[in-house]
């Protein structure tokens, strides 16, 4: 009976959202049909040409000097130049989420697997951890010239810690982890802060924005970006880690 | 199409929600919905003939056709914030499973009338 | 003064708590006395301010807003953490550090959802708000309130992408996320396509602002959460929560049939809400479902808009806020001493602290209305704004309020009765507890009794209705 209860709500959602899906036209404004959406109607035509400030004219890969944000990648420049507040509210949420798993589970001795693990596993294993931290940290630096950026340079990092809990039986992650994440976090708010006091606007970007495509450009977005990716990289880490430990005595 | 298969995975996600009793399914069906949400964002963004908002040797001028970069900035956040979740909503079922020694909810509810 | 500080500070402070052990507990206390100076400075503004973040201006920009119901709200939310910290000082919480994190992120969360200007902005503190008080509620000492927690989890999970998919196809149809830049398109916007991003909305802050029937894990949460948490969840996050959703269903999307659906989920809330919360025997229950209750009453001021009802739903979201930082405080500590806050197991324990008596006096009191208190004139205001509307709302208030008055008559009989078991020896209760609590109810009668000529900034607040075709988000 319940299950039929479900089934009719989830369907009676389904039909009332299809039902708006096409619904754009000269008149009233709705949403428009898949693929046909008018940029210059919406807010991202000005991230795209740079040109929310004042009209920056054509944007070259590798010439373009001085730009808005300088940053090649415009979903990048979105996540850390014109909305940055969103993402120091997103990093916000990973912290608290993982200080509140470690509130509940964290602590205690390791828990052992079930299975022991090959010595060829365990060597190859470190060879692979090295990669995928250089790979990391690559991703992350670039995240203003190739997709990608903190998030997911993080996640590599985490992966790379997770390879190891799993490999090795009894190590645990360094204390060290917690004070990189908690400086890192700190750190963020203290460039907006920054920005707060040099430009009279909370995360403005300070720094000069250079040449678009060069390592060194877009201001303050491969530093946000690095700072993110440390600290995604050791939140996840410790994550990993209270996931491993063991039950509490009662 | 994209759009209609994401709101499905929306409403698969909602009758997970309604009718499951076991916690860990409840938890993988929060995440089914939020996978078609985020999928019908990305799908606002589409423009046919668009290319990656990406600048590089190749698309080098902003002054060719783009694909909408805000939703997917949007949706960059949107998954990070679910990992969050999931993550707290896994470690509260690690703690009831520890206390009640079960996770399915009616024999939870059996035990504490 | 920028208002980014109240949000920045505790922000900046909490990053820190994670490695400076002690010294977070100290972090959370700073910040939050900061927070409080820092708003009495805010308060003496004037007119719609707008705060720029990042240096690009509204719409492709975010930006905080300050109107005359944010400074109040910003005002009285501070100054609620503040004394909700002193009261629940005594109690000893397991790994204090780590949950002085949760409540500096609350904190900042709450200012957040009452400054910012942007959508998705506000979803994001949305999400923060909502996974500290995730973390608030799971605090309590025993096992039941991790799967309270759970609830609430899921359903607030789900919630928050209801809103999200509001939010974005309103995006797809007006191309902008800006509070104010969408009320100025909203009119051209397709109607069904309007009232689909509404009904999407109402669900996601519905849950969060305990609206029939999303409010299944209100009395789950509150009753076992730490009562520290609990004061703060059912104090400071319902004025932030109602704000958002006086501002987004009612401010910026204004569609007659959704302002009519949340004056009917408002009237069953609380109704259903009183019910509930005269057969209880747990005091935090009882006060659980009463908070249920009153969130229903705000929410049909809030859907009625009009001048005298939104004054009526701000009066009522205040006093609600320091009646209930006053009742779980006392609940709290009735916890701690005695074990239990059943009916039966705590008779008469007022005859031993008759500070602890006047406190859940006066808090009982103003909740239910009662003359002399600030709750007396919220409910004269609203009986006033709903009598322009209809007939049957101000009878199903007077009702609700008699059946209130009855069950909150009775538990404090029940403390002040003298009971053989429990001896006559006075017990002296916390200094913290004696002093905020002092603090408020000198509040809640300054209030109810000054005359109404001084209370400009409610009738501020008034101007704000947008049936006076004000714009109260401003312009960009």
């Amino acid at each position: 009976m319940k299950k039929v209860v479900a089934a009719i709500i989830a369907f009676l959602f389904f039909v009332m959202f299809v039902s708006i899906l096409n619904s754009d036209s000269k008149s009233l404004m709705g949403i428009p049909k898949f693929g046909e959406v008018n940029l210059a109607e919406r807010v991202s035509s000005r991230y795209i040409s740079k040109s929310v400030s004042e009209d920056a004219g054509e944007i070259i890969y590798g010439e373009t000097n001085n730009a808005e944000s300088g940053s090649a990648n415009m979903v990048t420049s979105i996540v850390v130049n014109y909305r940055s507040f969103d993402t120091l509210g997103e990093v916000t949420v990973l912290f608290i989420a993982t200080t509140g798993v470690a509130i509940l589970i964290g602590g205690g001795k390791r828990q052992r697997l079930a299975i022991s693990v090959n010595p060829i596993l365990k060597i190859s294993a470190r060879i692979i951890v090295a990669l995928l931290l250089v790979f990391g940290v690559y991703v992350f630096t670039h995240g203003h010239l190739t997709p990608g950026g903190g998030f997911p340079g993080g996640t590599i990092i985490a992966a790379s810690t997770l390879l190891m809990l799993v490999v090795e039986d009894d190590k645990r992650v360094s204390k060290l982890l917690k004070f990189l994440e908690g400086s890192m976090g700190f750190l963020y708010v203290v460039i907006g802060i920054a920005g707060l006091i040099i430009t009279g606007s909370f995360l403005q970007n300070f720094l000069p924005t250079g040449t678009i495509g060069n390592l060194f450009s877009a201001g303050i977005a491969p530093v946000v970006y690095s700072i993110i990716g440390l600290k995604v990289g050791a939140e996840l880490s410790g994550l990993l880690d209270d996931f491993f430990a063991e039950e509490e005595e009662k | 199409m994209i759009q209609y298969f994401s709101v499905m995975l929306i409403a698969v996600g909602i009758y997970g929600l309604l009718s499951q009793k076991n916690l860990v399914k409840l938890v993988v069906s929060l995440n089914i919905a939020e996978l078609g949400v985020n999928l019908f964002i990305v799908s606002l963004g589409y423009v046919a003939e668009g290319k990656i908002p990406i600048l590089s040797p190749i698309v080098n001028s902003s002054s060719m056709n783009f694909v909408d970069p805000l939703p997917q900035a949007l949706v960059l956040t949107a998954i990070v914030i679910g990992v969050a979740v999931t993550a707290l909503a896994l470690s509260l079922v690690l703690k009831v499973k520890e206390s009640y020694g079960t996770i399915e909810l009616d024999e939870i509810r059996g035990d504490n009338s | 003064m920028n208002p980014v500080w109240l949000i920045a500070l505790p922000l900046g402070l909490a990053f820190l708590g994670i490695f400076a052990g002690k010294f977070s507990k100290v972090f959370l206390w700073i910040s939050s006395i900061i927070n409080v100076t820092l708003s009495f400075f805010i308060f003496n503004g004037n007119g719609i301010e707008s705060y720029i973040i990042g240096g690009w201006a509204p719409p492709y920009g975010i930006n905080l807003v300050v109107n005359d119901i944010t400074r109040l709200f910003l005002l009285t939310i501070n100054i609620i953490f503040l004394l909700a910290l002193m009261t629940t000082s005594a109690e000893v919480i397991k790994k204090p550090e780590k949950n002085s994190i949760a409540f500096m992120l609350s904190l900042a969360a709450v200012n957040g959802i009452l400054l910012t200007g942007d959508l998705f902005n506000l979803f994001v503190f949305l999400e923060i708000s909502a996974v500290a008080a995730y973390i608030m509620a799971s605090s309590g000492t025993e096992a039941v309130s991790k799967l309270a927690s759970f609830k609430y989890l899921i359903l607030g999970s789900i919630a928050s992408s209801f809103y999200l998919l509001g939010v974005v196809v309103i995006y797809a149809s007006t191309g902008t996320l800006n509070m104010a830049d969408v009320v100025s398109k909203v009119t051209s916007m397709n109607p069904d396509v309007l009232l689909v991003a509404g009904l999407l909305m109402i669900v996601g802050l519905g849950v969060e602002t305990k609206l029939f029937p999303f409010n299944g894990w209100a009395p789950d949460v509150y009753a076992n959460a730490s009562g520290r948490s609990s004061t703060i969840l059912a104090s400071v996050l319902p004025i932030a929560m109602i704000s958002a959703f006086l501002r987004i269903i009612v401010f910026m999307i204004n569609s007659g049939k959704l302002n009519e659906l949340t004056i009917i989920l408002g009237v069953i809330t609380a109704v259903v809400g009183e019910i509930l919360a005269f057969s209880q025997k747990r005091m935090k229950k009882m006060l659980a479902y009463s908070s249920i209750a009153q969130a229903g009453i705000i929410l049909t001021m809030i859907g009625i808009g009009s001048s005298k009802s939104l004054i009526g739903a701000s009066m009522l979201v205040l006093n609600n806020g320091f009646g209930k930082l006053l009742l779980f405080s006392v609940a709290s500590q009735i916890m701690l001493v005695v074990g239990s806050d059943n009916i039966d197991d705590i008779s008469g324990i007022g005859r031993k602290s008759p500070l602890l008596s006047l406190l859940f006096g006066a808090g009982a009191l103003t909740i239910a209305g009662m003359p002399l208190f600030f709750g007396f004139r919220s409910k004269l205001y609203i009986i006033s704004a709903t009598i322009d509307k209809s007939a049957w709302i101000p009878a199903i208030i007077l009702i609700t309020a008699a059946i209130e008055a009855t069950y909150y008559f009775r538990w404090l009989f029940n403390l002040v009765k003298p009971y053989a078991k429990l001896s006559e020896k006075r017990t002296p209760i916390p200094f913290g507890l004696a002093l905020a609590g002092l603090i408020a109810v000198f509040i809640i009668i300054i209030f109810g009794i000054l005359p109404q000529s001084s209370l400009d900034f409610f009738n501020k607040i008034g101007d704000l209705s947008v049936q006076l075709g004000n714009s109260p988000m401003g312009v960009m």
